[in-house]
This record gives structure tokens, sequence and C-alpha cells, in this order.
């Protein structure tokens, strides 16, 4: 346990002298100029696009991050050689693996929070009623961080940084349009392409579940089931996609 | 220092130019108002690659489209482009959208594209099964701007069922009938109105809706001359927009 904790506490420590907490502050002004900007541009729809803004930022931010950073973490360690310092002590290959997943994630949730506090605090500045749908949104963005970063740690462990960074990409825009697959594995003939577009759907992640942000700001709030779905989906999904990356991690010669 | 000097002058130099290429592009005549085209991208290609953030989207293209529509407007060069697509596509993006259908309602009535309003009012109304403000709008735009006092009727009635639904709705639907000549619809709405308002203690209303009854009961009996008849416009080569 103390060496996961020490491993995350390094790759913490590493992520916030990459200065990627900077973001925070680009997505504070962003919102500020905008809500200054929008009053005057959007025909008194200034709180509708800020609301919604600020929830597109707070998921775009957290997930350029997981995908840019995520993609090295692995590789960055094997090309300073810093992982064999590490490996060569009594160290399983899994906890190394845990740790750097715990260490971003570490990273992403103090980004998630941060940014939420910037975005709710606005809100409330400019006197609009903060609905627990908000507050959803922001935690259903975080659990999609989990998957991404676990998806990024497991491409980062057979790949290089730009083709992990082309699979995170690719598997993000599949998984905002999972619905699209499902509906060709309906439409499909049977036979072996319903099969394959259907084994597609379910194996490939889905991240639609995730997505309420365009809903809660028209005052959407997800039921207590659809929150526990959606934790239970990204906690197993995440589990099984980190299965997958500790079984390459641990086959990989270096 | 000597290098740093070197950069500095650099740097001021291509300030310089940057500043006069800037005037210089300024200074060229201004693309004729026919050139002057809201530009709206591909539908599917935007809707595909959207990836969760469609109500950002629709937001960026609101904003743009704002900018142009008030443009065209402030200039009185009522010559619009892609109005339709631009109010389809932000609408498909975030179909709760409610003032971009409200502004497109008016703006697509006005620009005589009332049909293209009416498809876009029935996609919000798809989408937002309980709001009657939808149909209603679109009973506003069949009367206002397409003259098709049937559809509008139609459209009308559909909101008065909704809930919550603006007691406007029955008055307008029963006006449009009685305008249509289709007295018994129109009686039974404005009995409906009668009802409505005695329910809510609405002494002028009340008065409205009976002078109504008892004209329409007269009409019908043959011993009063239709009022309110107008001579309906041929909408036949219309789409059937809100007949159903």
């Amino acid at each position: 346990m103390n060496q996961i904790v020490a491993i995350a506490r390094n790759t913490f420590l590493e992520t916030i002298r990459d200065r990627i907490l900077n973001a925070i502050l680009v997505f504070a002004v962003l919102l500020i100029v905008a809500s200054i900007l929008l009053g005057q541009l959007s025909a008194g729809q200034d709180i509708k696009i800020i609301k919604d803004l600020g929830l597109a930022s707070v998921s775009f931010f957290g997930v350029v991050i997981a995908i840019f950073v995520g993609t090295s973490l692995v590789h960055k360690e094997l090309d300073k050689r810093t992982v064999f310092v590490v490996l060569t002590k009594p160290v399983n290959r899994a906890r190394f693996l845990v740790g750097k997943l715990l260490g971003l994630m570490t990273t992403l949730t103090m980004l998630t929070i941060l940014m939420g506090l910037a975005y709710l605090g606005l809100l409330v500045f400019l006197g609009v009623p903060v609905e627990v749908g908000l507050f959803q949104a922001i935690m259903f963005s975080w659990l999609e961080l989990i998957v991404l970063t676990t998806m990024t740690l497991l491409f980062s462990t057979f790949s290089s940084p730009v083709l992990s960074m082309l699979y995170a990409f690719a598997m993000y825009f599949y998984g905002h349009n999972a619905q699209t697959f499902k509906l060709l594995a309906q439409k499909a003939a049977p036979g072996l392409r319903e099969l394959l577009l259907g084994a597609y759907y379910v194996v490939l992640p889905n991240l639609t579940h995730f997505d309420i942000k365009n809903r809660v700001v028209y005052g959407y709030t997800a039921g207590f089931e659809q929150v526990g779905l959606a934790i239970a989906y990204s906690l197993v999904y995440s589990l099984g996609l980190f299965c997958v990356a500790a079984v390459i991690f641990h086959k990989r010669e270096f | 220092m000597a290098s740093v000097v070197k950069w500095v002058v650099a740097g001021v130099l291509a300030a310089g130019l940057a500043a006069a290429s800037n005037w210089r592009i300024e200074s060229l005549p201004e693309p004729s108002v026919e050139y002057n085209i809201l530009f709206v991208p591909p539908e599917k290609l935007v809707t595909e690659a959207a990836s969760g953030f469609d109500n950002l989207i629709a937001d960026g293209l609101w904003l743009g489209l704002l900018q142009y529509y008030g443009d065209r407007v402030v200039s009185d060069d009522h010559k619009f482009m892609n109005l339709p697509a631009a109010f389809r596509l932000i609408t498909r993006l975030d179909s709760h959208f409610w003032f971009a259908y409200w502004l497109g309602a008016f703006a697509l009535g006005d620009s005589h594209e009332p049909d293209a309003a009416i498809t876009m009012l029935r996609w919000g109304e798809q989408n937002n099964p309980d709001d009657y403000n939808y149909p209603y709008l679109a009973g506003f735009v069949n009367f206002a701007f397409a003259k098709d006092h049937q559809a509008a009727a139609n459209c009308f009635e559909r909101s008065a069922k909704k809930p919550n639904a603006s007691r406007f709705a029955r008055t307008m639907a029963a006006r449009m009938y009685q305008t249509e000549g289709q007295d018994a619809l129109a009686l039974g709405m404005w009995q409906s109105v009668l009802k409505g308002a005695e329910a809510e203690g609405d002494k002028s209303l009340i008065a409205i809706a009976k002078r109504n009854v008892t004209r329409i009961q007269q009409e019908m009996a043959g011993l009063r001359k239709p009022a309110f008849r107008k001579k309906p416009r041929d909408v036949s080569a219309r789409a059937d927009m809100d007949k159903q």
C-alpha cells in the first residue's frame, strides 16, 4: 500500500510541476470574460450560454489533460529509465500502474473540483440558482475522466504517446457516438456483421452514459438509479481496462 | 546586449509590418452584400462530431446567427441567406433552446419562410411534448405569416390541450375556426373558453365568450350574417404542415 501511495504521490507532484493546474486559471478567465461579453452578444441568453460553456469547459479541460498527460505517463518513465529504479525494488508492476493511475486521478479530481467551484461560484455571483443537476453534471464528467484516464494508461503501456493520444481521442469520439453502433447493430442483417457491431457496442466504452451536461442546463436531475449505474459503469469498466493494462505491462520487456 | 537590441529592432519592425498589412487589408473594399452569407456547417457532420458538446456548438452558432441577423436588420438589407439551415442546425443540436425557436419563428416568417419555421417548431414540439409554447407559436406563424387559418386553428387547439396552456390558445383556436367558417368547431371552442373563464371567474373573458357563443348560435340558425369570415387564401399548394 505504501508503495502505491509513494508512486501516486510522485505522479501527482510531477503533474503539478508540469503546471497542469494552470488550466484552472485559463478556465476562470474564460468564464469571466464570457460572462462580461455574452450579455451584449447573446440577446439575453447569457446565463444559458455561461452554463453551457462552464460545463463544457470542465469536461473539455479534464479530457484534454487526461489524454495528454495519461498517454505519456508510462512512456516517460521508460524513456527516462526511471522505471528501472522503481521496478528493481520489490514493487509489483501492477502496483506501479495503480500508483500512476491514482496519481493522475488525484490531479484530475483536484482540477475538476477547483473548476467546478469556480464555475458554481460564478453562477452564484451572477445570482443564478445552482441546481443539483449542475453538481451531477460535474460529477459525471469526473466519472468519464476515470474511464478515459484508465484507457490512456492502457494505451501508454504498449504504444508511443502520439499513437496513444490518437487511440484515446478516437475512443473518446467513438464513446460519444456509441449509440450509432447500437443502431447499426440493430439494423444489420442477422449474422456476423450484427454480432461484430453488437460486440463493439458492448466492449467499447459508452461515454454517453456520463453526458448529462446538455440536459441539466434545462433543469434535468439524474435519478438515484442513474447516478448509481453511472458510478458502477465507470468503476467496473475502468477496472476491466486496468486488468488488460496490467497484463500487457506485466508481459512487456524493457 | 547587442543581440538583445537586434531582437528588439526585429520585433518592432515585425509589429510595424503587421500593423501596416492590417491597415491595408482593412482599407480594401467591403464585399458586396450578396456575398455576405451566413456560414452554416453541414448538419450531419456537426451533429455526429459534436461528441457531447452539442449545446456549446449551438450557442456558438447562435451568437454568429444573432450578429448576422442583427447586421442585416440594422442595415435595412433584409436579404437573409441560410437562415432556415442555421435555425434548423441550432435547434437540432439544442432541442430545448426556446429562444432560438422563438426568434426563428419570427425571423423565418418575416423572411417568407413560414414552412421552415413550422417544421422547426414541430421538431421543438416533438422534443418538448408538454410545452404549449411550441404549437402556440406554430399557430401564430400559420396565422400571421402563412395566412393559413385552418392550420393555425389546429396548432392553437393542440396547444390548448397541453398542460398549463395559455388560455389564449383556446381563444385563438376558436377565432381561427370562426374565420374559416367552421361554426361547429368554433362554437365548441368558445363554449370551452366560457367554461374555463367561469371556473377562473374572469368576467371580461366570460363576456367575450358569451358574446361569441351567442353570435355563432345565431349565425348557425341563420338569424345573422357571419362575422369574422375571411376569404381563405389558397394554401392548397402548401405542404400539409399542420393539418394532422
